[in-house]
């Protein structure tokens, strides 16, 4: 797994509509529905309030989500493929 | 999306919904989370106009900071604060090109010539720009490829 580390874009508000978040993300001027596991992985590298820190390796990602749910199959593959969209949609850029 | 985060206190457990309700703090069963199979999209992007602004990612520059505010330094965060102000750097000496931003967004390069500090701060300025700010068109099509 590579060791690059993600950080949640800074000023993401977002409202949750029968189990999607609805983020519009104002850099870009585009809004985006997220099915689960996207908002959780948001939540576990969205950066600090003072724009510092924050982020983490696709590794610790699966560890912080093993902590807090319960998860079946392949997780690091499917966070690597979560990881990637999220990449693509400009909602996550490396820190 | 902090309403996901599980920081309060335990409380009841008979919120039935959606799969990103909250789980009482030391529940002992956790909440499953769907994963999704890895090659299944869970993204539904809506772009306006705005987005698809036709400049070139490769020829577009972005001034940091704002011609207006020309001179100024930039603290972490994006800032920008009168020259030789304490934790701030230096702004670039020239505008920075869509090519390097885009690497230091994607890849987590550094600015040619610049420290991370440096380049940190002018990501933070930029992700701050806002419509009518000199460079926003530029960084969302750098951020909307």
């Amino acid at each position: 797994m590579d060791a690059a580390r993600h950080i949640a874009d800074a000023v993401m508000p977002s409202v949750m509509i029968e189990g999607f978040a609805v983020v519009f993300h104002a850099p870009s001027g585009m809004t985006h529905l997220l099915a689960p596991p996207l908002p959780e992985i948001l939540a576990e590298i969205a950066p600090d309030a003072d724009g510092r820190g924050g982020g983490a390796t696709a590794e610790e990602i699966v560890a912080r989500l093993r902590a807090t749910y319960e998860l079946d199959g392949d997780v690091a593959a499917v966070v690597a493929a979560r990881l990637a969209e999220l990449h693509a949609a400009g909602l996550v850029r490396a820190a | 999306m902090s309403e996901d985060r599980i920081d309060g206190p335990a409380h009841d457990a008979d919120v039935a919904g959606p799969a990103t309700a909250d789980v009482p703090a030391g529940a002992s069963r956790r909440r499953a989370l769907m994963l999704g199979a890895a090659g299944a999209s869970m993204v539904v992007t809506i772009r306006p106009a705005l987005a698809q602004t036709a400049t070139s990612v490769l020829t577009c520059e972005i001034p940091v900071p704002q011609p207006r505010q020309s001179g100024g330094w930039l603290l972490r965060d994006g800032t920008v604060v009168p020259p030789y102000t304490r934790g701030a750097v230096r702004p670039p000496y020239q505008p920075l090109k869509g090519q390097e931003i885009r690497d230091a967004l994607m890849n987590g390069r550094l600015y040619p010539g610049t420290t991370r500090e440096q380049t940190q701060a002018y990501t933070n300025y930029m992700l701050r720009l806002q419509n009518g700010q000199s460079g926003f068109t530029c960084f969302v099509s750098i951020r909307a490829k």
